[in-house]
């Protein structure tokens, strides 16, 4: 869907999954509605466009942020990846593996957002407790999981680094 | 022949999910031609509309289409038909969709409805559902009696009561008159939001030649597609409805909801298809949310602790349309009195109307607030008492033979046991634990537990459907009609059918987006009847399909039907597997050497009808479910009586579904449904103004449970006492999972402090005020303790 | 009457990316009321969409190195206004000497919101809830501020000067927080009270104690942060802490506690939580 305001557009370039991406936008977009309308990214949901529910995060630059508080001209040669940058042809990362391994997934709506935050956080290369990743994915919610089995498969994934 | 039945595959959809590819409603752009929809609401509470001035509106450049409730004033619902597709003569709720339009984009709607000038006349408005039941002259509805509504509901012309429902047995003061105690309580719970995270969207499509195709974010698109039908006064067949995988549903996206508007939107755009997607606010202003319950019940029980009359009343706070919440009062009325048999009973649940959003089906309907109330009474009784809380319950859960409904349609044999998932319960509780174990005085431990049971709550006639296509390599498609919006349903279904047909979990495909045109029907998505009906319904097809092979093969091998079986792909009489036949040489039919061809493509198809009754309208008696699944549910906690905060150390559930199908996905299920229903008895709260404005649409200011928040400890039990007609002996879970999950943690707090709470939800700050009702002194001992302390 | 849209979408405005101090107060002093300063956004593109304000122009702080550095001193913590909320707890000399900040701030808002949220903006939105307040009042810190014309350094405490409101005039930008070390032997800490593991404050409590001065801050409970000296009690040890003294303590702070009652929490609620966390962080303080 259109969201563009009324000013002159400007022309994006990112570095969306590793692949260089240009479009035409507006101001008032922001990295969210670019991900999903302009380019089809749309492991990347949103559920209150203002910051609480994290669906919408993916990472920008290599961090973490909620795509909906980023305008899209903030990330002008930016690199930012999501969900559909780490899968490819059909071979799953050790992570989506957990994930479905765990039963980490059920209605699916937030498993995007909670996929990225999980590889960032076993990208550290550092180890994790329980509570440390249950405090660390607490800006996103999951109405249907109960969270315990994202906690689980993000811990198993990251304690598999250590062995 | 169980090869997956019983086992923890992986769901269906799982990779499509984890890759980002499963495709929502509000995914879909791709349709040509697409306009974005967008609705101007109602700022006030009840009124008359004046005029509506959309002149200005009108002039921006790419506004297609305006329109306003006079545009199609047909009222829609599925039990109660009291909704405005877009107010007509009066707004009845703050949020009600008043003026809608379609616009080339968000940006040009948004502009466009800001010039939009509604005029209104302020009317009296009523909020508080007891008021609003005794009420004659503030009615919400003053035509309710012209509207449509379904048979089994009983309106009362002339109030705010669009449903009073009875149940009544033996007789209830000679029951009162045994009882040795009488215990009189009232209890409430407010409406709550179901916050899934995908919002409401719907797509509408009026296509020129008068069909209609509809692309939502329903639950129910059988449902959908049939209320279409009546409000566009079309023939079914002329609908076609699409829901793609939904983000969360939980009762929310039943019904009918925004697609009339999305179709009336195209109509009126000249035939360019509309999309409406719902922002959060809009979600919890303008779509539908949970009933609100007060109650108010009177127990007699002798010394020994049976229980010799139950007297009860409900009000259901529908808000301002009673659609679904009519069926949610009808649901709550039956099983009025929890899992218990008791003699003499006098229930009555009102479904009534105030001026706030309106209610529909949300997961637990009315058995989580039902069980709220009887088994907090449970739990005031058995301390005054002073017996076991799970031996008083035994002594009068009900029993197989015993009855539901009051005891008025005998429980089958083999309906479950709720009194062994009480015992398994309470073991890990473990009872007898020191209850102070912390190093600080104001740090109280308590237990608590609750036990409850749920059925489907359906229409006699509702019916699902299955069909079983197979291909040319022997794979098969299975197709039904109910939605997957993340309960794993669909998995199970496929675990049914592949141990049905001797195929690998591979071979069968089962799609997560529905489609009215092309797969079998069910009646909704509601109530956790989809695995019980559809897998019935699946079996049946399997079987249907079988029987086609069979009828091939056995000529091909000259032997009886009766004689075959398929295993591993192949088919071959029992005990003689050399003699086989592969499936992917039947199941498009069989061609001899000689080129001479039998049999033809399979497709098998099955039905499941539920068995059950319509209810006396003056007693409530008759068989209202086709099964209860019944269950209990504790938790073990930690207060901070100086603060009201509480820590949940352990939930401990137990269920008897009959047959666990696939253990994972019934364990997310009850870890998901139990950290859900412990917000809700926690945080959750729809508050409004004086005015009835909602105060906390968001998710900033309505708290719903994360990660920080879950318990320390889960543990599930499944019992499995199978019942016969149930596919593998296998019970509905989805709901079951959030019902005792309140009152169990209302008994801990009395457990941990003797503080009774009445009111949901259980925030801190509801523990402390209540700390300082009915312990007025405790607080200033610990502060006082808390100085001096090392 | 109230706002009957719930926008999806953000208002039109043009967005400037100075890259130097000096291109910002150009700008501002072009623009002024028209324009308003991006940091993080994580309040600003909400207050927007909500159309609160109507701004024609944002100025992106974030490419401007300046505003983002972060330097200890023999004196001094310097927190450049545009730096993350997490780059300021990854600094170990703030979990050591200025704890109070350290908590306030791992509890401000999630892990991902941390990334983006700066303590500039934090201050600089003005909510009588904002976390890292109550840390600074008690900290004694120093608000840097520029415009084209002029600088000025203000103490916190003369920074809020109501619901949202602050003392900055439309021309200008805070380039800095600058928090002296406190003596040896400090102890300051904070903690908030909230509904959820993730919530905005209820009220929000941080302590100071030294052998020269005992204060107390308080957020969420007053239109604006309140600072409390309680130095006149004494309080050097645990035993100096009892019953009679807090209860006296209790006295001289309750008078200035204003709260309100809202969605979150009821004033007496919010009274009561902030009578327990100050006997419980006092309490602390001194052992
Ligand atoms: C989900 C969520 C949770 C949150 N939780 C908390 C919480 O727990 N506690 C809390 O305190 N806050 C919380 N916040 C609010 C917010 O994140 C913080 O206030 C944050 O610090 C704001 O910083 P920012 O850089 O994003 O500010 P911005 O949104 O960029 O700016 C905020 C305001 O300050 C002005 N401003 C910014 N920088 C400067 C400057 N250098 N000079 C002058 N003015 C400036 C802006 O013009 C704007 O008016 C939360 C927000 C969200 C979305
Ligand atoms: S949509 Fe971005 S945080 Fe909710
Ligand atoms: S799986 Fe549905 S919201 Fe997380």
């Amino acid at each position: 869907m259109i969201k563009e305001g009324t000013r002159p557009t400007k022309t994006l370039s990112v570095i969306l999954n590793g692949q260089k991406r240009v479009t035409e936008i507006q101001s008032n977009e922001t990295l969210l509605d670019v991900l999903r309308n302009k380019f089809q990214i749309k492991s990347v949901k949103a559920a209150c466009w203002v910051g609480d529910c994290g669906i919408c995060t993916v990472l920008l630059d290599e961090k973490p942020v909620k795509s909906c508080l980023v305008l899209a001209q903030e990330t002008m040669n930016c690199t930012i990846t999501t969900v559909e940058g780490i899968t490819h042809n059909d071979k799953l990362t050790e992570l989506q593996d957990a994930f479905i391994r765990h039963g980490a997934v059920q209605c699916g709506y937030c498993t995007g957002a909670f996929l990225i935050l999980g590889h960032y956080i076993i990208n550290q290369q550092q180890r994790f407790t329980f509570s440390e990743i249950q405090e660390m994915i607490n800006g996103i919610i999951c109405r249907c999981t109960g969270y315990l089995q994202i906690i689980e498969s993000i811990l198993e994934v990251n304690e598999k680094q250590f062995r | 022949m169980n090869n997956y039945v019983g086992k923890s595959v992986a769901r269906k959809d799982a990779k499509e999910k984890v890759s980002g590819l499963a495709e929502y409603a509000v995914d879909i752009d791709y349709i040509p031609n697409l306009l974005s929809g967008k609705f101007l609401t109602s700022p006030i509470a009840h009124a008359r509309i004046v005029s509506i001035d959309t002149t200005e509106a009108e002039k921006i450049p790419g506004v297609v289409a305006i329109v306003t409730g006079k545009d199609w004033p047909v009222k829609i619902g599925l039990y109660a038909g009291d909704r405005d597709i877009l107010a007509v003569e009066k707004v009845v709720w703050i949020g009600q969709p008043v003026v809608a339009l379609a616009a080339e984009s968000e940006i040009i709607a948004e502009k466009a409805l800001s010039l939009i000038k509604v005029e209104y006349q302020s009317l009296e408005p009523i909020f508080d559902p007891k008021k609003a039941m005794e009420s004659k002259d503030i009615l919400v509805h003053e035509k309710m009696v012209e509207y449509n509504h379904s048979p089994a509901f009983n309106p009362i012309p002339g109030t705010n009561i669009a449903n009073h429902f009875k149940l009544r047995k033996g007789d209830i003061e000679d029951g009162f008159n045994k009882a040795d105690e009488i215990f009189e309580n009232e209890f409430s719970m407010p409406q709550v939001s179901h916050a899934y995270l995908e919002p409401i969207v719907s797509i509408g499509h009026y296509r020129k030649d008068g069909s209609i195709e509809v692309w939502s974010s329903a639950q129910s698109p059988f449902t959908v597609r049939y209320l279409l039908g009546i409000t566009f006064a079309t023939p079914t067949s002329n609908i076609t409805v699409h829901s793609p995988f939904l983000g969360g549903g939980f009762g929310g996206k039943a019904g009918l909801n925004f697609e009339p508007l999305a179709v009336l939107l195209s109509r009126k755009a000249r035939n360019r298809p509309v999309k409406l997607m719902l922002t959060r606010e809009e979600n919890f202003r303008s779509a539908p949310i949970r009933v609100g319950m007060v109650a108010s019940i009177k127990t007699g029980v002798t010394k020994q602790g049976k229980i010799t009359a139950q007297q009860i009343k409900y009000i259901w706070d529908s808000g301002a349309c009673a659609d679904y919440a009519v069926n949610v009062g009808r649901a709550a009325g039956y099983v009025s009195i929890g899992p218990y048999d008791i003699e003499n009973i006098k229930s009555d649940s009102y479904t009534v109307y105030t001026n706030k959003p309106y209610a529909t089906a949300f997961r637990g309907f009315g058995h989580l607030e039902l069980h709220w109330v009887i088994e907090r009474q449970n739990e005031i009784i058995t301390k005054k008492l002073g017996i076991d809380p799970v031996a008083f319950r035994k002594l009068n859960t009900l029993k197989p033979g015993t009855g539901i409904t009051g005891n008025q349609h005998r429980l089958r044999e083999d309906a479950g046991s709720i009194d062994e998932c009480l015992d398994k319960v309470w073991i890990d509780l473990s009872p007898k634990k020191d209850k102070i174990k912390s190093f600080d005085p104001w740090i109280f431990r308590g237990i608590g537990i609750a036990g409850f049971m749920k059925g489907p709550a359906q229409p006699p006639n509702s019916a699902s459907s299955a069909y079983v296509k197979f291909n040319e390599d022997g794979s098969a498609l299975v197709s039904v009609g109910t939605s997957e919006m993340g309960q794993g349903t669909l998995t199970s279904l496929a675990q049914i059918a592949a141990d049905e047909l001797g195929l690998p979990f591979e071979k069968i495909k089962i799609r997560g987006d529905r489609d009215t045109d092309r797969d079998a029907y069910t009646w909704q998505t509601v109530g956790s009847r989809s695995l019980f009906m559809d897998g019935n319904a699946v079996k049946n097809a399997c079987i249907n399909a079988k029987e086609q092979i069979f009828e091939t093969v056995s000529q091909v091998l000259r032997v009886p039907k009766s004689d075959l079986t398929i295993k591993n792909e192949l088919v071959f009489p029992r005990g003689e597997p050399w003699k086989h036949l592969s499936l992917s040489e039947v199941v498009m039919g069989y061609m001899y050497p000689s080129g001479e061809s039998i049999g033809g493509p399979v497709i098998g198809h099955g039905t499941y009808m539920a068995k059950m009754t319509i209810l006396d309208a003056n007693t409530g008696a008759g068989n209202p479910a086709i099964f209860e699944t019944f269950g209990a549910q504790g938790v073990e906690i930690e207060l901070n009586a100086l603060t009201g905060e509480i820590t949940i150390l352990k939930l401990v559930s137990a269920f008897d579904i009959g047959k666990v199908i696939n253990p994972q996905l019934c364990e997310g299920q009850v870890i998901g449904g139990s950290v859900m229903a412990l917000s809700i008895a926690t945080s959750e709260k729809l508050q409004y103004s004086d005015k009835g404005d909602l105060l906390n649409p968001s998710f900033v200011d309505y708290i719903i449970s994360r990660s920080g928040d879950i318990p320390k400890e889960f543990i599930t039990h499944f019992v499995e006492n199978p019942q016969e007609d149930g596919p593998h002996g296998a019970r509905g879970i989805g709901e079951l999972t959030m019902i005792g999950v309140p009152a169990a943690l209302g008994n801990a707090i009395s457990d941990a402090i003797g503080v009774e709470i009445f009111d949901l939800p259980i925030t801190s700050e509801k523990i402390w005020s209540e700390i300082q009702k009915q312990k007025p002194t405790l607080i200033s001992n610990l502060k006082q303790k808390m100085m001096e302390g090392i | 009457m109230k706002n009957t849209i719930s926008f999806s979408t953000l208002p039109d405005f043009d967005l400037l990316t100075p890259s130097s101090l000096n291109e910002v107060l150009e700008l501002l002093n072009q623009y002024k009321e028209k324009s308003r300063l991006l940091a993080g956004g994580t309040d600003l593109l909400i207050e927007l969409r909500q159309r609160l304000k109507a701004p024609e122009v944002l100025i992106d702080l974030k490419k401007v190195s300046d505003l983002q550095t972060i330097r200890i001193t023999d004196d001094e913590l310097i927190i450049g206004a545009v730096t993350p909320i997490i780059e300021i707890l990854t600094l170990p000399v703030v979990k050591e000497e200025f704890n109070a900040l350290y908590q306030a701030l791992i509890d401000l808002a999630d892990e991902i919101i941390r990334y983006r949220a700066t303590l500039g903006g934090n201050i600089g939105t003005a909510s009588p809830a904002a976390d890292s307040a109550a840390p600074l009042y008690v900290l004694d810190a120093q608000i840097e501020i520029s415009s084209l014309s002029d600088a000025r350094t203000i103490p916190i405490t003369q920074f809020f000067t109501g619901v949202k409101s602050n003392i900055l005039s439309t021309d200008e930008v805070i380039t800095s927080i600058r928090i002296p070390r406190p003596l040896k032997g400090t102890k300051s800490a904070f903690m908030k009270a909230k509904r959820s593991s993730e919530d905005l404050a209820i009220v929000g409590v941080a302590c100071l104690h030294n052998e020269k001065r005992t204060s107390l801050a308080y957020t969420a409970i007053a239109p604006t942060p309140l600072l409390i000296d309680i130095t006149d009690f004494k309080l050097e040890k645990r035993e100096d802490l009892n019953q009679t003294i807090f209860e006296r303590i209790w006295e001289k702070i309750l008078p200035n506690l204003n709260p309100i009652d809202d969605v979150r929490s009821s004033k007496k609620y919010r009274i009561h939580m902030a009578e327990i966390i100050t006997r419980k962080i006092l309490k602390e303080a001194l052992e």
